[in-house]
């Protein structure tokens, strides 16, 4: 209910239909951090997933670059640097410059094998990416919003700005 | 994980620049926090910078200088230099000092021992004490930094070679061990320790101990006990380089709240292997600093490590997943700079890696890749690879939506968005769909939040109320959200529904219109029905259950000035929540076309005197009913009230009827029969009686 991520969404998908596969499952999630300027213990996430027999890191690349350009425009300077998350290797996080800051808004990476065996398909046929992308951040940094806090206030000086 | 540059330098030449250094390892897989200079951070000798760098969960080998000196001549293509450390031993056997008997090898897997005999506990050096400075300082709430105290020799330098290599390490007090051995065993009910805080613990089965004949002298992988801790006047000691496994050593340390550098690292895993290297380079450190003779040989629990299995890796399948392709000889290198020995050389395609023992996240070709991938450059990989994408279109939950956001905002209310889970006080104010108590978290989502909201009112008003605190604001907002209705039974899963809260400061007509305006534009013919429902927190008699056929729409009311109180609200507050399913059941989102009659219309005014009671939507449907097809509208004109002409509990009401037929222009007289099938049948109803 309170739920951390959208990813069960996924793994429904999944169960349910061979690939090719593409979804994108949008959130509320929940998360135990304490609140600041660039956490809250509620906000959204933006999930994707592509499966299909070629899909490559490259792909994956591409799909975020053109997101980034369309979304935050084509000037805002963004980067991938490894991580770890149980489900998708390797895995990425991705990050965009502001401020002086590389500011995270996301992760990626390229669906774990175990997490295709574990839905019934075969790794060595397909494979497929993943993504989990920080709605708040990427409208803070569209918007110029310096606390993600402001976005729950109800607060009319804020609210009659969009 | 904090490293010092000078300490890195000792493993890796740093020729390098700095900055490049810090990029390039976030670029791998240790970001970058931030670095903190010798020119402002008093814990740096001149010279030396201190660099924060994020060690994810899987990369507990990189919790040691080593490590990260490792990952620094991977991608530079540098040399490693480890130090080998050498020990003279004494003539007398291990064996002789002490015995180790290992009774929960579940929680230990392996626990070694060394002897050293007649150390002199004293001060350190000044290079080990600059070194632990250089990565043990905290900066406090002021800011501040805070510099770490020095133990003494012997501890200082287990907590040094556990900033070198990742291995957590241990020295007891060998005169202070009863019986001369060392028990690893579960704790006891009711038994106790006095940690080397000096803090009092108590212990179960679940904690794995350290013990000696009699009690237990450590918490496995947390913390030591005082009565075995290394004092001034100690001599003896007993060096501890054992593996704890995770869940064990992050039970004890949640339980105990005793989260320390040992028990961080061993969450993380530790090197099987690598842990005898530890023992031995501590113990030549001690004979270094603090003299002594350590005892021949070596107390292993467990000396037999297997090693990890070897590994396939394709050249294909690196290709296939990320998509580009790299050479057999950058992989032989990347892999093998990285500690994967190389069993079967790569050849057309395929080859063999055993990876090294303090790399657990390695077992699968997958995993492979990615070391590959990540030291190779995630930037070599292009973005110009398009995916097939299928057009799509909005599902009707998000065009339903939208109608709603335009509806509202065009009638001057501004959208909001509050958290799900509120205070109790916050939830008990109002609650239209349901008196069954709300649902509860176990940990407060926000200082004091705990209830899953049952609906959108408290939070929308309490929005209201921070704006006229603030700045006087006379905030009317709406929201869009889930609100979570108990299940009766009280396990069962709550229902979760979709609602559109609304709070606004104009009069209960205003708001009633406004829902009037957003049936309308989602295309719903019908108007709702109102029927009056008392509702705790809201001015009895004016609150009112909103109908759709035999649906509930929602509920519409004015919140009781007491139930403003709490937020000391001022003024007349009006609010509305509404069921997104029922407006989506009967929603018509892609409107369709209604003839329009090419005939004239005519219009008649009705002046109808009657009981206060009569609502205005029975007198409309009444009307409706009387004509049928030929009335094209009804209008509300206006209340009129006079109690010397008509009496008491008595009002007027003025409106309009147009009429209209589709096939011909209506007569006059058609249009009289009509207007006088109202008034009988208004009459008849509802005893309404028609004013000259």
């Amino acid at each position: 209910m309170l739920r951390s991520q959208t990813s069960t969404v996924q793994i429904r998908v999944m169960e349910n239909k061979q690939p090719p596969i593409r979804v994108i499952s949008l959130g509320r999630v929940y998360r135990p951090d304490a609140p600041d300027a660039t956490h809250f213990p509620m906000f959204h996430q933006m999930e994707g997933l592509y499966v299909d027999t070629n899909v490559t890191m490259a792909n994956l690349k591409t799909v975020l670059r053109i997101f980034a350009t369309n979304y935050l425009g084509g000037d805002v300077e963004i980067r991938f640097r490894p991580s770890f998350f149980p489900f998708t290797e390797p895995s990425v996080e991705v990050d965009f410059y502001w401020d002086g800051k590389w500011i995270e808004f996301g992760g990626a990476g390229m669906v774990d094998p175990n997490v295709f065996r574990a839905v019934g398909y075969d790794p060595e046929k397909v494979s497929g990416f993943a993504f989990g992308l920080g709605v708040e951040r990427l409208c803070m940094r569209r918007h110029d919003i310096k606390d993600i806090r402001d976005l729950y206030s109800g607060d009319m000086r804020f609210l009659s700005q969009f | 994980m904090l490293v010092s540059w000078n300490w890195l330098s000792r493993y890796v030449d740093l020729s390098m620049d700095r900055t490049e250094l810090e990029t390039r390892l976030s670029l791998s897989g240790l970001n970058h926090e931030e670095t903190d200079s010798w020119k402002d951070n008093p814990a740096l000798v001149e010279g030396d910078y201190c660099i924060d760098l994020e060690v994810t969960s899987n990369r507990g080998d990189c919790l040691g200088h080593i490590g990260v000196a490792r990952e620094i001549a991977v991608l530079f293509d540098l040399d490693l230099k480890v130090p080998d450390p050498k020990l003279s031993t004494s003539a007398t056997d291990v064996n002789s000092l002490l015995k180790v008997d290992n009774r929960f090898a579940e929680a230990c897997p392996r626990y070694t021992a060394r002897v050293i005999q007649g150390v002199k506990v004293g001060p350190s050096p000044d290079w080990l004490v600059e070194a632990l400075r250089s990565v043990f300082w905290r900066r406090n709430k002021d800011q501040k930094v805070e510099l770490p105290q020095s133990v003494n020799n012997i501890v200082d330098a287990t907590n040094y070679v556990m900033m070198e290599c990742g291995q957590p390490l241990h020295a007891f007090d060998y005169a202070k061990l009863a019986g001369q051995q060392i028990v690893v065993r579960p704790g006891q009910p009711k038994e106790t320790i006095t940690a080397i805080d000096h803090r009092e613990y108590e212990l179960d089965e679940s904690t794995c101990v350290i013990a000696d004949a009699n009690h237990a002298c450590a918490v496995a992988g947390v913390m030591g006990g005082a009565d075995s801790e290394v004092t001034e006047s100690t001599t003896d000691l007993v060096i501890e380089a054992a593996i704890f496994t995770p869940l064990f050593v992050r039970r004890s340390a949640r339980a105990l709240k005793l989260h320390s550098p040992s028990s961080y690292r061993f969450e993380r895993r530790v090197d099987p292997v690598g842990l005898d290297w530890a023992s031995r380079r501590v113990c030549e450190l001690i004979v270094d600093i603090a003299g002594g003779s350590v005892a021949e040989g070596l107390i292993d629990t467990a000396p037999d490590v297997q090693p990890n299995p070897p590994v396939v890796l394709r050249l294909s399948q690196i290709e296939r997943i990320l998509g580009i392709k790299v050479s057999a000889d950058e992989t032989t290198r990347i892999l093998n700079a990285l500690g994967c020995e190389t069993k079967i050389k790569i050849g057309s395609d395929e080859g063999s890696f055993v990876p090294p023992t303090w790399r657990h996240d390695l077992s699968r070709e997958a995993d492979l890749i990615e070391e590959v991938a990540r030291v190779h450059g995630y930037e070599k990989i292009p973005e110009d690879s398009p995916i097939p994408v299928a057009p799509s279109s909005k599902r009707p939950f998000d065009v339903a939506a939208e109608k709603i956001r335009h509806t509202l905002t065009a009638s001057g209310y501004s959208e909001a968005m509050t958290p799900s889970v509120v205070r109790k006080v916050l939830d008990d104010a109002l609650s239209v769909w349901t008196e069954r108590p709300a649902l509860v978290t176990q940990t407060a989502m926000l200082k004091g939040a705990k209830t899953i909201r049952r609906s959108l009112l408290p939070s929308l008003l309490e929005a209201r109320a921070n704006n006229w605190a603030s700045a006087s604001i006379e905030a009317n907002l709406f929201e869009m959200a889930h609100v979570y209705l108990p299940d009766q039974a009280a396990e069962g899963l709550p229902e979760e529904h979709y609602s559109v809260g609304i709070v606004s400061g104009e009069n209960f007509f205003v708001v009633k219109g406004a829902v009037e305006t957003l049936c309308q534009s989602m295309g719903i013919g019908q108007s709702f029905g109102v029927k009056p429902k008392p509702i705790k927190g809201f001015v009895e008699g004016q609150v009112v259950e909103l109908t759709l056929g035999d649906d509930c729409l929602g509920y519409l009311g004015v919140v009781d000035p007491k139930t403003l109180k709490q937020w000391k609200l001022p003024g007349n507050v009006v609010v509305c929540e509404l069921s997104m399913s029922t407006l989506m059941d009967h929603a018509q989102l892609v409107p369709q076309q209604q003839s329009v009659s090419m005939y004239p219309s005519v219009e008649r005014d009705l002046n109808f005197v009657m009981k206060e009671s009569v609502r205005w939507n029975d007198l409309e449907s009444i009307v409706r009913s009387a004509v049928g097809d030929q009335l094209k509208a009804v209008t509300y004109r206006e209340t009129y009230r006079d109690a010397e002409r008509d009496g008491n509990d008595k009002k007027r009401i003025l409106m309009t009827v147009q009429l209209q037929r589709d096939d011909a222009t209506l007569s006059g007289d058609e249009a009289d029969a009509l207007v006088q099938a109202v008034i009988g049948k208004c009459k008849s109803e509802l005893g309404a009686e028609l004013l000259g």
